[in-house]
């Protein structure tokens, strides 16, 4: 073999990188890189029509799209009536109080559960599992059986103890609503709360004991400081939903005429005569609202990690002996997770009864299974169910197989176009459900290909909706997964396609199961993001228990949400038995925690 | 075997020029041998490893394998490494927790598509039992030993009869004991199946230990190639004098080199004495005189040294360990480590001494300037 002599030049690639021109360069980048640039066309091409559509037609002076001269004709309409402005206030009020309210809970909840020997430990765990399958719409209206105005179980009760003295409890309120909200909340912000208290490292709180701090002083001044960070980012992230929320505001404030962004949003194009200019004004000042949202809650989870102290050690921190207080701080750890489960009760209770009662002894007798068979033999409710369950299981396998090689992309090539599509995909997550909702009937309706009215239509808005989560799942999984593993198989003579089947797609089990599970769930509880997709062709559960509400039907509302919860729940018990992930339910608390981590 | 020419990678960093891991390397290396890369962290040696696999791609020079070129920066030729045809164990192992020993081993039959199941199974079965381990192969891979997973690291990468048989520090992460243990493991392996092995590792003492041949590299460079025996006695720089075994380097400056053929006339510590020289000095340079530790003689003061070259100095101190025994001496400003075998009775802390200098394991480096800053006292003693 001839040897080169040192004057030879550097490579071809590197001196064109060097000289080359800014498209060149971008042309070398994009056939380094094909699958990369594959994805993030692939991904722009879902992601940026609906968002584009929605923010280009709050601009069109009329309700088309894409015609109409440019105009802020829909700002001046929106700004000028006072239920606008009040509709943003509202939504920053709602947003940030249910926040405040669910943190405070959960922390307490969490620091009780994690740290001292506060009782029902287990039943909180329970609580919160069993809360993941149950639909915000579903806890919404088990609230206003149990609290609402007219014969509900608390005001009645109330009556009957202290006659007309006591005033009635008014859940049509942005009280009322803060409230209910919170309770939503709750798990979710538990689950991302309560490992800070968890996995502390309780050689720090010795340190602190060591140099003398009583108890108190160590809970204050070290044990709270380093949660400070986690309790701040569930905050934002509670913040974040808040805004988003459509099934509250939607139940409780339309009658209680306190108006949100999503709701205004809502109303707009669901009545008679749709304003899709006005909607797509409210959606444009409702997504930068969440933005603002988003930004801080990222923010704070990177300051979140810096303190995070989990390093696998498996510490165990001392927990504190509450001595006679214990069964005081066991009120605390069962009447707030009650609270979730509460609404489910009623309507457990509702779903046995011919016509909605309060809860007595005396209405046992009149128990029957009769909603039950009119529920499961409408053919409505039943092709719903089928839909949604198939929605789910469609939209969690395709998010998760794009994400999964987009996570490979990012973590294992990182360069402008990776980094790109990470930007890209996880772009979603600033668009409320209700404007998702409506971007995608916007920019599909007059599509060449007939997907509105079908179920495809609702499968697209799931996909583009829960790529930036099924994307975080698989970036957790790969960013552990050693990428010596990947190289072993190459070098060993796999070839791309043999590493994936062979041993990413293997060891990031975990990931996937957790994250396809997640988002199989989310998608089942999912209202806002079909409000405008569904119609008589096709209908989801969430909106079909949505609808019997709005026309009275409380018993089937609640025998059909009975029968969501018990499906779903069995369905995710048995995949997750199956996925070999199982054991304990602390498990499965934890799979599902794992979306909270960004 | 190996043919590497001219080979250059930079890696872009965040902000300013990038890092030269490769800066125009080449070497040679011939079937058959054990050849160890052997440096620094940052020194380049990883990226060369990497690059031979084809986990990196170079911007720019030559490798070829076995007559084929992999990788032509001219060409912008490169195969992927799955066609190389190599076997590599790696620093982490990389066992697939997810399969038992056999499937680890069975992997790269496997994905090639052209043996039959029962090829794959006496291959597999071969490559265990040269491990050692054929009884394990049923075993699931995270219910090895640290040893058994090496081993089964090792089994994989040669089951395929690779042309070239890669190692990245495959022994860091063992434990002493066991570190040395596999060192024979390697060698009676690579003996036995005469596989052509690239080595990587920052431990010189493996280095000496394994190899049949060392390139040693520093900064993105080769500084010395050679059998062991030659890096080590003959280190053609200060700095690879400093970084194999242990050394002392006394600071001196050159008084005559004229018509002493390979001999300078150095001044150390205002005392006179003789070095082998390395680098073309000349008279007045300022020089560093390499000398190991166990090339020293030591006596009590007046007792007459029959060595070509005598420091005085005071015994500072005195470590007994076991095989031998070391003193630190002060030779006026210096200080220098003396090694005698056994425990070297009748020499304890401050007695004055007489330390001899064989003339012949003393060699003479031209005093690097970067060194010469960053070590004011003359004396580097090593690892």
């Amino acid at each position: 073999m001839s040897t080169v002599g040192s004057e030879v030049s550097p490579g071809a690639g590197a001196s064109l990188a060097r000289t080359a021109t800014r498209s060149q360069r971008l042309l070398l980048l994009m056939r380094r890189n094909m699958l990369t640039t594959a994805l993030v066309v692939l991904v722009a091409a879902l992601v940026f029509p609906p968002v584009i559509s929605v923010v280009y037609s709050s601009f069109s002076a009329g309700q088309m799209v894409w015609q109409g001269p440019r105009s802020l004709t829909h700002y001046r309409l929106v700004f000028g009536e006072s239920s606008g402005v009040d509709a943003v206030w509202n939504t920053f009020v709602f947003a940030a109080g249910s926040a405040l309210l669910g943190v405070a809970m959960a922390a307490v909840v969490a620091m009780l559960s994690e740290r001292t020997n506060a009782p029902f430990r287990r039943f909180i765990y329970f609580t919160v599992i069993v809360s993941f399958a149950v639909p915000t719409i579903i806890q919404t209206m088990g609230w206003i059986l149990l609290m609402g105005p007219n014969g509900s179980f608390v005001n009645q009760t109330l009556r009957n103890a202290f006659g007309g003295f006591f005033p009635s409890i008014d859940l049509f309120t942005m009280t009322g609503m803060i409230f209910v909200q919170a309770t939503v909340l709750f798990p979710a912000l538990f689950l991302l709360i309560a490992p800070t208290f968890r996995s502390a490292d309780p050689a720090l709180e010795h340190a602190a004991s060591v140099s003398g701090a009583s108890r108190l002083v160590v809970l204050r001044r070290v044990t709270l400081p380093l949660a400070w960070p986690s309790m701040l980012a569930a905050m934002f992230l509670g913040f974040v939903v808040g805004i988003e929320s459509f099934e509250v505001p939607a139940l409780l404030g339309t009658p209680g005429r306190v108006r949100v962004l999503s709701t205004v949003i809502y109303s707009r194009v669901a009545g008679f005569d749709p304003d899709y200019g006005a909607a797509s004004a409210f959606s444009s000042l409702l997504m930068i609202l969440t933005i603002g949202g988003v930004f801080l809650y990222q923010r704070s989870t990177a300051r979140a990690y810096k303190y995070a102290t989990v390093t696998g050690k498996g510490y165990r921190p001392d927990k504190i002996d509450l001595g006679a207080l214990r069964w005081i701080a066991g009120i605390v750890t069962f009447v707030i997770p009650l609270l979730v489960l509460g609404p489910l009760l009623i309507l457990a209770w509702t779903s046995l009864l011919p016509f909605y009662t309060p809860p007595s002894f005396s209405q046992l007798s009149t128990f029957s299974l009769a909603n039950y068979r009119h529920v499961l033999s409408s053919p409505d409710f039943s092709s719903s169910l089928k839909n949604s369950l198939v929605l789910g299981v469609g939209a969690a396998l395709l998010v998760m197989a794009v994400t999964l090689v987009s996570a490979w992309a990012i973590v294992r090539r990182r360069n402008a176009m990776s980094r790109t599509l990470d930007f890209v995909a996880t772009l979603p997550l600033v668009v409320p459900g209700v404007v998702m909702s409506l971007a995608v009937l916007r920019t599909f309706i007059s599509f060449p290909i007939a997907i509105y009215g079908t179920a495809w239509i609702i499968l697209l808005a799931f996909v583009i909706h829960y790529l930036p989560y099924g994307l975080r799942y698989n970036h957790a999984g790969m960013v552990s997964l050693h990428r010596e593993l990947e190289e072993a198989a190459e070098v060993g003579g796999a070839s791309r396609l043999q590493i994936f089947w062979y041993v990413v797609i293997p060891l990031m089990r975990p990931a996937l199961v957790a994250g396809g599970l997640f988002i199989f769930l989310a998608s089942i509880r999912q209202l806002s993001v079909v409000l405008f997709l569904v119609g008589s062709r096709v209908d989801v559960v969430a909106n079909s228990m949505f609808m019997m509400w709005n026309t009275g039907s409380f018993t089937d509302a609640a025998t059909a949400s009975m029968v969501v919860v018990v499906v779903v729940l069995a369905i995710a018990a048995v995949v997750y038995r199956l996925s070999g992930l199982g054991g304990r339910g602390g498990g499965m608390a934890s799979a599902l925690q794992q979306q909270m981590r960004r | 075997m190996l043919q590497i020419t001219q080979l250059r990678k930079t890696f872009a960093e965040q902000r300013g020029a990038g890092v030269r891991a490769l800066d125009g390397v080449s070497l040679s290396v011939p079937k058959g041998k054990l050849f160890t890369i052997l440096g620094e962290s940052g020194s380049g040696k990883t990226t060369m490893l990497r690059s031979i696999a084809g986990l990196e791609r170079p911007d720019a020079g030559r490798i070829e394998i076995a007559g084929a070129t992999v990788f032509d920066g001219a060409t912008a030729t490169f195969m992927p490494p799955n066609k190389r045809g190599l076997g590599m164990v790696f620093q982490s192992y990389a066992i697939w927790p997810h399969m038992t020993v056999f499937e680890n081993v069975a992997f790269p039959l496997k994905v090639r598509r052209t043996m039959k199941r029962s090829a794959i199974r006496a291959a597999v079965a071969g490559a265990l039992e040269t491990m050692q381990m054929g009884h394990l192969a049923d075993r699931s891979a995270t219910q090895l030993s640290g040893g058994q997973q090496q081993r089964l690291a090792l089994a994989r990468a040669i089951v395929g009869n690779p042309r070239l048989l890669l190692l990245d520090e495959p022994l860091s992460n063992l434990d002493a004991k066991l570190r040395e243990r596999m060192r024979f493991e390697l060698k009676r392996l690579q003996r036995e199946t005469g596989i052509t092995t690239i080595y990587v590792t920052h431990d010189q003492a493996e280095a000496l230990a394994l190899s049949d041949e060392i390139a040693l590299m520093h900064n993105g460079q080769i500084l010395q190639q050679g059998t062991p025996a030659e890096i080590y006695y003959h280190p053609s720089a200060e700095y690879i004098a400093d970084f194999i075994g242990s050394t002392n380097l006394l600071a001196g400056s050159v008084l005559d080199t004229a018509a002493l053929g390979a001999v300078a006339r150095l001044e150390i510590e205002g005392v006179a004495c003789h070095g082998t020289l390395n680098d073309d000095v000349a008279a007045g340079d300022s020089i560093a005189l390499a000398v190991r530790p166990e090339s020293l003689t030591i006596v009590r003061a007046g007792e007459g040294s029959t060595a070509q070259n005598t420091l005085p100095g005071l015994i500072r101190g005195r470590v007994f360990l076991g095989e031998t025994t070391e003193f630190l001496v002060a030779v006026g400003a210096l200080e220098v480590r003396v090694r005698v075998s056994g425990p070297a009775p009748g020499l304890d802390i401050d007695d004055a001494v007489a330390i001899g200098l064989p003339a012949d394991a003393s060699l003479v480096f031209r005093r690097d300037a970067s060194r010469e800053a960053s070590s004011g006292a003359a004396v580097e003693v090593a690892r």
